[in-house]
């Protein structure tokens, strides 16, 4: 069920994607989907520990596709594929450390992604997006709250997001350090995009 | 073979770099904990600590081993039987306390529910030594925090002891320790 739901979002949008190459002015139809621009977009996440400071990391590596149209919610998708071993929380040995097997384990499971399967419209300028994220191989349901910041850098099509979301890293097999660590990680992620609202 | 009018030359380097590697321990503890907010940077010092307190344990067990191998230095007789008996019982209790202090640690971090091992030089870590357990764990952090105090307070006194007989009663204690 959810399955079908995500490779009706993947396939949308492949279409998306050749739609956007091909037609630069579509009829419509669907949002245009866009890359995900890593020099506008930050991936963050905050965890608490006792005995510790709040640490703060990011992911520098990562990939995706975004397509919004404000005005139908439903025919958004953002799809995101972020690499493990960019992880960076200010110290060469701290982030290997990370990257092991307590942690994120890159060696077995490189790869950090969310796919999209509903997006909903909370109000003018908030939305959910819920999905499967995959961490540690494990896939689980995720949603995100997304502020749209409105118009970035002077275009008006181009919106700006800020999605934040609590992940509870117990889900997906990262126990490590737990209780002391905390099970939580508030995630904050933020990007631009054509708006596709007009 | 020895000169016994002083420390044998051996046990007066490795007191002196134990001196300087201790101190810096603390410092460093007192720092990693205290001073430091930024995670990246306090995990470097965090493992750096470790690293150094079980290079300590080495050295100390060095010092300890020369210590029953090579004669102590002939008493200075204007030092009362019953100061140098205090000053001998001061020197195991700051042996025992060290070592207690490091075993503490280690112990400590072998508990914790973060499997993370100590680097040692060229490449080798030390195991942890036991299964994870947050509440014990807990504890040994706590005894660590109380033999450095102890040890700090042991030091304290042992240095005032050197700079006393040195500066007021201007004897031979502290020559006999010089380095070089
Ligand atoms: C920097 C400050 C220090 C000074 C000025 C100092 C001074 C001295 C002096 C003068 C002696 C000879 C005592 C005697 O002949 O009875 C001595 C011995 C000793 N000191 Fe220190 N010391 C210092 C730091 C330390 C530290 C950090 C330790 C660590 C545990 C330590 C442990 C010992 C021990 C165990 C002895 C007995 C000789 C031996 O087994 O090496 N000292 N110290
Ligand atoms: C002579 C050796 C050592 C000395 C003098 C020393 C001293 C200290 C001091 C002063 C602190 C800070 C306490 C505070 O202010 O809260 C500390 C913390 C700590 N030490 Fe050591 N230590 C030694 C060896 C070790 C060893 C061998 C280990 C582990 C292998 C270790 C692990 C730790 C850890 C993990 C902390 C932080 C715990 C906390 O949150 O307070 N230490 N140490």
């Amino acid at each position: 069920m959810m399955v079908s739901a995500r490779r009706k979002a993947a396939l949308r949008l492949s279409v998306f994607a050749a739609a956007a190459l091909h037609f630069p002015s579509p009829l419509r139809a669907e949002p245009r989907a866009s890359s995900i621009d890593p020099s506008h977009t930050s991936i963050e996440f905050f965890v608490d520990a006792i005995g510790w400071p709040r640490t703060k990391g990011s992911f520098s590596s990562f990939s995706g596709r975004i397509a919004v149209d404000l005005s139908r919610p439903d025919e958004s998708s953002v799809v995101l594929k972020v690499a493990a071993k960019s992880v960076d929380v200010g110290s060469r040995s701290f982030d290997d450390y990370l990257c092991g097997d307590a942690f994120f384990d890159i060696s077995r499971y490189p790869e950090i992604s969310f796919v999209s399967n509903r997006v909903e419209k909370l109000d003018e300028h908030h939305a959910r997006v819920s999905g499967d994220l995959t961490l540690r191989g494990v896939t689980r349901p995720f949603a995100v709250d997304v502020a749209v910041e409105g118009a970035a850098g002077g275009e008006a099509s181009r919106l700006r997001f800020r999605a934040t979301g609590i992940l509870h890293r117990l889900e997906f097999g990262m126990n490590a350090g737990f209780p002391a660590i905390s099970n939580d990680v508030d995630l904050v992620i933020s990007t631009e995009a054509e708006g596709g609202a007009t | 073979m020895s000169d016994p009018s002083r420390w044998p030359r051996s046990i007066r380097l490795l007191h002196w770099l134990g001196a300087a590697a201790i101190l810096f321990a603390f410092a460093l503890g007192f720092a990693m904990v205290n001073l430091v907010d930024d995670p990246g940077e306090r995990f470097e010092l965090y493992q750096a600590h470790k690293s150094l307190g079980l290079l300590i344990l080495a050295l100390t067990a060095a010092r300890l081993a020369l210590r029953f191998a090579r004669a102590a230095p002939k008493p200075i007789v204007t030092i009362a039987n019953w100061r140098r008996r205090g000053a001998g019982t001061m020197h195991i209790v700051l042996y025992v306390l060290t070592i207690a202090l490091i075993l503490a640690g280690y112990a400590m971090v072998s508990t914790s529910t973060l499997p993370l091992p100590v680097a040692l030089p060229f490449g080798f870590t030390a195991p942890n030594l036991f299964a994870p357990d947050e509440a014990v764990s807990e504890r040994l952090k706590q005894a660590h925090h109380v033999l450095a105090a102890a040890l700090a307070l042991g030091l304290a006194g042992h240095i005032a002891a050197a700079i006393k007989h040195h500066f007021v009663d201007r004897d031979e204690t502290l020559r006999l320790m010089k380095p070089f």
